[in-house]
């Protein structure tokens, strides 16, 4: 039996993985901030600022090099309001949502393939949701967190506009994941059709 | 006829099968395809045959693929 192939304790393994990624971002993401509202734990948020911040104390440089600070500020709010805790949970919130979903569709997949049937239109159709999905899912994660910059740093700066200013950049490595995801789904589809060819072939 | 059509074979192998005494599990065998396969075929579900597949029928039933298969008149 080759190394590189996928036996039954590999499909295990991999349906426990995804599992547990849903199960740890719900956890993380929503689980464990709601907690820490219900408990009145202070609000953490980094706030990503529009200039350089000054360069921590006691941080020297050598002679002839230049030195100077990451545009990130670590926001303590001790009583925050339910403005910014709700505006801090809905990027996490709607992560979660997101590895649900692709993790669902994940585990449909791999039942497919572990069936021996992974070239059906369902298939198709489930890598074209999970790239639909990131693709989504990024864009409103990105405005979201956005969003709760924007709300947390009007609680918490006394110049939230000109300190923090709007920033918004649009990650590239899960649209890139989208193209080939699609195109991946236009593969399973070719797939599709020849399996139906080879149906009831003796 | 244009291919698109749905086809008209009709499969003789059940016929051929009682009147050489031979099951399909027997038969099954002794040409490698599985039993699933071979019931595809008897039952008049299968699609294509391979020619692998046929030439192996015709020699274990000693026939032609003209006694195995004829085309249905509209």
């Amino acid at each position: 039996m080759s190394v590189l192939s996928f036996n039954r304790w590999d499909y295990l393994a991999t349906k426990v993985l995804v599992g547990g990624a849903v199960l740890v971002t719900a956890a993380t993401a929503v689980i464990a901030p709601l907690i820490q509202w219900l408990r009145d734990e202070p609000l953490h948020w980094d706030l990503t600022v529009a200039h350089d911040a000054p360069v921590p104390r006691g941080v020297e440089a050598q002679a002839g090099v230049t030195l100077s600070g990451t545009d990130g500020l670590r926001v303590t709010l001790p009583q925050a309001d339910a403005g910014p805790w709700i505006a801090s949970l809905l990027p996490g919130a709607l992560l979660a949502v997101a590895v649900a979903v692709v993790g669902w569709l994940l585990l449909r997949l791999l039942r497919a393939t572990e069936a021996g049937q992974p070239f059906t239109r369902q298939t198709v159709r489930s890598l074209r949701v999970i790239a639909i999905t990131v693709f989504v899912a990024t864009l409103a994660i990105t405005f979201a967190e956005a969003v709760a910059d924007s709300v947390i740093a009007g609680a918490a700066l006394l110049d939230s506009v000109s300190t923090v200013g709007l920033t918004f950049s649009i990650p590239l490595v899960p649209l890139a994941f989208c193209v080939l995801l699609t195109a991946l789904a236009e593969a399973f589809a070719r797939g599709a059709v020849l399996q139906d060819d080879v149906e009831g072939l003796v | 006829m244009p291919v698109e059509e749905p086809h008209r074979v009709v499969c003789h192998l059940d016929r051929i099968l009682a009147e050489r005494g031979l099951t399909v599990t027997a038969l099954a065998e002794r040409i490698g395809v599985t039993n699933v396969n071979l019931s595809v075929l008897k039952n008049q579900r299968a699609k294509a045959i391979r020619f692998s597949t046929l030439t192996a029928l015709c020699g274990v039933l000693e026939c032609q693929p003209g006694d195995l298969f004829s085309v249905e008149e509209l």
